[in-house]
């Protein structure tokens, strides 16, 4: 699937990687974008059809014991197939797009293959999950005589995987996370001078009302849950859930950074977690375009095995490899400095 | 922001730190209500006395560049836009200069004893050399 035939040119290099690029979108829009579409639309369609020979309330709960024990009118099952159906492709296209649309740096990785694999098979379980539900209380006039769909939804959730796997399989192998890149010049330092840089990793524009927006919406799903009485313990766990969503999102969104010649060192704002990377571990610095959708998975504070990340925007950053070859990428402004910095210290301790 | 000092340089510590950071505000690197870093974490990664780096916010604040405020420590002030503003025009001048003929180092000499200024009010040699600096830096950009 990658380019057998090695390129003689820069040029051809370039053109070659933007046709690998371009093939694997192509794919992916098909399994992860216009699949999903078809399968939700189709099963609305039916959905929309079936509306006026369902039971009202219908069920749209069952229990653990086979029989329903939650009922609703059935236009639920038209609001449930569009909000998740759709939603859900919609929030895993954005994903692959964040990773692409950005002009710097284009990548592709498994990463954005997985996303689009899983939203072809989301939206097949949940079209099935969907018209299984309401399909079995076609022409029934009570809806508590709904019979026990649990052995539909196993293998509603069966084809998911099937789907996944398929779709995962047929999207071409296309990795561009690995682009040769020049390590930083170091900044020329004499015996007698010492320099340190300072800087910050701050969330992007983008990240920030992303997260806002997110923070606020699960700030009212609690508010929403704590207006309907509950017991004093699931209060208490809603509580404590969603301030620990909090903390967390505010800890690892915002990182004040030190490279001097102990080496780099970032510290969250809120005081913890520092990350140190020390200058004896460092094999290799670069200043470079870091594309957090590509290369980790997301925004923020990210791990995978092998790179570590404190990536709160897309754009330029410092890359640095360890002498066991783990990567540690950090988000920062003047990253050309930092970088130059950083690659001096770590020679210096190589004496 | 990269802080550099020599410590070879007869130029004293707490100067040479001071002129990083009048060179951060000329490039823009530092604006007006940006913090700078507290004096602990400086002359922790410098490997010198604190007491240095708050002799260098001293002089910055008596320059009128930073506010040093209770708690939230040295704050850059609204004047940090007018010497970055400066800057294209320093640059001007060091275009000028240089088609003339003249030398930087007589060029900062005329600067420095340009009227408007005294020992006084803070108009150090100091700043005319850092901001010249950074103009050699940025020959074309």
């Amino acid at each position: 699937m990658n380019n057998a035939a090695s390129p003689t040119t820069p040029d051809q290099a370039g053109r070659t990687r933007e046709n690998e690029l371009a093939r694997a979108i192509s794919f992916a829009r098909w399994v992860g974008l216009i699949l999903p579409l078809v399968v939700t639309t189709a099963s609305t369609v039916l959905l929309l059809v079936w509306l006026p020979k369902m039971p009202d309330p219908a069920a749209v709960h069952w229990g653990v014991t086979g029989a329903p024990d939650g009922f609703g009118p059935a236009s639920s099952y038209i609001w449930l197939n569009v909000l998740t159906g759709y939603g859900l492709t919609i929030l895993m296209w954005t994903m692959i797009w964040m990773s692409i649309a950005k002009l710097s740096v284009r990548l592709w990785s498994p990463y954005q293959r997985f996303l689009a694999a899983f939203a072809a098979g989301f939206s097949v379980f949940m079209g099935l999950t969907n018209l299984a539900s309401a399909g079995v209380q076609l022409g029934l006039s009570d809806a508590k005589d709904a019979p026990n769909i649990s052995w539909m939804i196993g293998a509603a959730f069966l084809a998911w995987i099937l789907v996944s796997v398929i779709a995962w399989m047929v999207q071409p192998r296309v990795d561009l996370r690995d682009q040769l890149s020049l390590p930083a010049a170091q900044l020329e330092l004499s015996e007698s001078e010492r320099a340190i840089w300072i800087g910050e990793a701050r969330p992007g524009r983008l990240y920030f009302w992303a997260m806002g927006i997110g923070l606020v919406c699960i700030l009212i799903g609690a508010v929403a849950v704590f207006a309907v009485p509950t017991d004093a313990i699931a209060r208490g766990i809603m509580a404590a859930a969603v301030l620990l969503v909090f903390v967390l999102s505010v800890m690892c969104s915002w990182f004040r950074v030190r490279i001097d010649q102990r080496g780099l060192e970032a510290r969250s704002i809120v005081g913890w977690p520092t990350f140190r990377l020390p200058a004896e571990e460092i094999a290799r610095v670069e200043a470079t375009e870091i594309n957090p959708f590509a290369e980790f998975g997301g925004w923020g504070m990210r791990w995978a095995p092998g790179r570590f990340g404190l990536v709160l925007r897309t754009g330029e950053g410092v890359v640095a490899t360890r002498k066991d070859g783990r990567i540690f990428a950090i988000t920062v402004d003047d990253s050309q400095r930092a970088a130059s910095l950083l690659a001096r210290v770590a020679k210096g301790k190589r004496k | 922001m990269l802080i550099t000092i020599d410590t070879a340089n007869e130029r004293p510590l707490y100067e040479q730190i001071a002129d990083a950071a009048r060179q951060a505000v000329a490039r823009g690197e530092l604006r007006a209500n940006d913090k700078l870093p507290a004096a602990n974490e400086i002359a922790l990664g410098l490997e010198i006395n604190k007491h240095t780096v708050l002799r260098a916010y001293q002089i910055l604040r008596d320059e009128g560049l930073v506010d040093l405020r209770r708690g939230r420590g040295a704050v850059v002030t609204d004047l940090a836009t007018e010497l970055a503003a400066l800057k294209t025009e320093v640059e001007a001048l060091a275009r000028r200069a240089q088609v003339l003929g003249v030398s930087r180092a007589a060029l900062i000499s005329l600067v420095t004893s340009a009227p408007g200024g005294s020992a006084s009010d803070g108009w150090e040699a100091g700043a005319s050399e850092s901001m010249l600096e950074v103009t050699e830096e940025t020959p074309d950009e």
